[in-house]
């Protein structure tokens, strides 16, 4: 019945005001404590804006660095696969030289072999020549001496 | 050697004549056989001397008529003379410059041979402390060829009496013996090739198909013998020459430049790379012998036992045999 009348009258216990104020002070504190917290996001964001705003600036040197070095990259990809062709051109060609090479020196080989022959045949060629040389030689000298006898023997007076 | 044995160890075959071939030929000659023999009759050597006087001068005495007045202690069992026929030499040669041909002369002893080895030589050659040795210890393989180096005597060494502290005195030698290269050996061959009796006349002897030079015929003898298979080897020890005026070695050089009135015909034919087949007669086989009575014959001219003047086929090339070297790698040309 108080507390009705007291409630019509607008007043409240003593206990309950405190209560009450207690709960505003709360209210209070947490409402600072959310606008600290909102002020601390606002700078933060501002801070994130402006670090935005600065890759933002420095965004277009890097597109371009990127750029050139996707340019780059497809340049050395174009010299890699030349390269590469010519490095399968130049095997190639080695290949065939290599053959070539062991064409060359069994080729070598043989004419070394034949050479060596043909000397050996020669050797053999100039002993049977000084054997015929000396042989004429002899036949001459026989020769001569029979027909300078027979020639006196028939000379006039002899 | 023991009176009349058939088959002695050694059969030494020397050739020479009466015609003072380097002045003092004779007493040269004479020293050698002297010499050898005592040191072979020592060492109870079976062994005997088949001596071929080639072609001797009829206006001079024959050597053989000397050798048992200048070395009594020698018989015609130990030293038996085959006189050839002056005519051979005419008929056989191939160069009027050779006054002598060396290696048919050589062939003519080694064909009469009967001893189970045989060394053919010079006149002047001393055989050394190892080879008598090798004889004495009865070392040697059939099938090799044996070879010596050659230590010169110088030419003021007194040779009437030779001794071994002569010989063997540093200062009485003309430099240092050569040494003997394998595989063939070669260098003064003509002083010391010894081989079994059997294997020399597989071989048929020196070359006497060329008959055009004198020098490196015993060379060609190597290379012939290496391209038949037959081992060639050191014998170990020298044997000692005794050096004089008109030696090869001396006067080879007086014919530089005009190797063609060399008396030895050209030195440079090709001794390393060709050789030869000698026909079965060589060593004038056939020629017909008279004994002229002991230990000495005569061998009469014939023109059957002459071989051609010219016998192309005969010249032949040597062969490289499985496992030894090339000849062409270990010969210089």
């Amino acid at each position: 019945m108080v507390r009705r009348m007291l409630r019509s009258l607008g007043l409240v216990r003593v206990g309950r005001l405190t209560n009450a104020e207690e709960r505003v002070r709360k209210a209070e504190a947490r409402s600072t404590k959310q606008a600290h917290s909102v002020e601390e996001a606002r700078e933060e964001a501002r801070a994130w804006r402006q670090k935005f705003e600065k890759a933002r600036e420095e965004l277009p040197p890097w597109k371009q660095r990127v750029e050139e070095a996707q340019k780059a990259l497809k340049r050395e990809e174009h010299a890699r696969a030349r390269d590469s062709e010519r490095f399968e051109k130049v095997k190639s060609a080695f290949g065939r030289r290599a053959i070539d090479v062991e064409a060359l020196q069994k080729r070598l080989a043989e004419t070394e072999r034949e050479l060596v022959v043909a000397r050996e045949h020669l050797m053999a060629v100039e002993v049977k020549l000084d054997i015929l040389e000396g042989a004429a030689n002899v036949l001459d000298a026989r020769t001569r001496a029979v027909v300078t006898r027979v020639s006196t023997e028939n000379a006039p007076g002899v | 050697m023991s009176p009349h044995t058939a088959s002695p160890t050694l059969s030494v075959v020397l050739t020479g004549r009466n015609d003072d071939y380097g002045l003092g030929f004779r007493d040269r000659f004479f020293a050698t056989l002297r010499f050898n023999h005592r040191e072979l009759t020592a060492r109870g050597i079976d062994h005997e001397f088949v001596f071929v006087e080639w072609a001797p001068a009829p206006d001079q005495d024959h050597l053989s008529d000397l050798v048992f007045r200048e070395v009594p202690e020698l018989s015609p069992d130990v030293f038996r003379a085959v006189v050839v026929d002056p005519a051979y030499q005419e008929a056989l040669s191939l160069n009027p410059r050779l006054a002598y041909l060396e290696f048919i002369a050589k062939n003519v002893g080694i064909r009469r041979a009967r001893g189970e080895f045989v060394l053919t030589s010079n006149c002047d050659v001393i055989l050394g402390r190892a080879i008598l040795r090798t004889l004495e210890e009865q070392r040697l393989t059939h099938g090799v060829v044996y070879r010596a180096a050659r230590h010169d005597l110088k030419l003021a060494t007194d040779h009437t009496n030779l001794d071994w502290p002569t010989l063997e005195d540093p200062r009485n030698l003309d430099g240092q013996a050569p040494q003997l290269k394998p595989p063939l050996m070669g260098g003064g061959t003509g002083d010391f090739v010894m081989l079994d009796r059997e294997t020399f006349v597989e071989l048929r002897g020196f070359n006497e198909v060329y008959r055009v030079a004198r020098i490196g015929i015993d060379y060609n003898f190597l290379v012939k013998a290496f391209s038949s298979g037959v081992d060639i080897a050191d014998i170990g020890g020298p044997v000692y020459h005794i050096n004089h005026a008109g030696s090869y070695r001396l006067t080879r050089m007086v014919y530089q430049n005009r190797e063609s009135e060399a008396p030895w015909g050209n030195r440079r034919w090709h001794k390393h790379g060709v050789v030869y087949h000698n026909p079965a007669t060589w060593g004038l086989a056939t020629a017909p012998t008279h004994e002229q009575g002991a230990g000495r014959s005569f061998l009469r001219f014939s023109w059957n036992a002459v071989p051609p003047l010219v016998d192309l086929r005969r010249v032949v090339l040597p062969v490289n045999r499985v496992g030894r070297p090339e000849l062409r790698r270990v010969v210089s040309r």
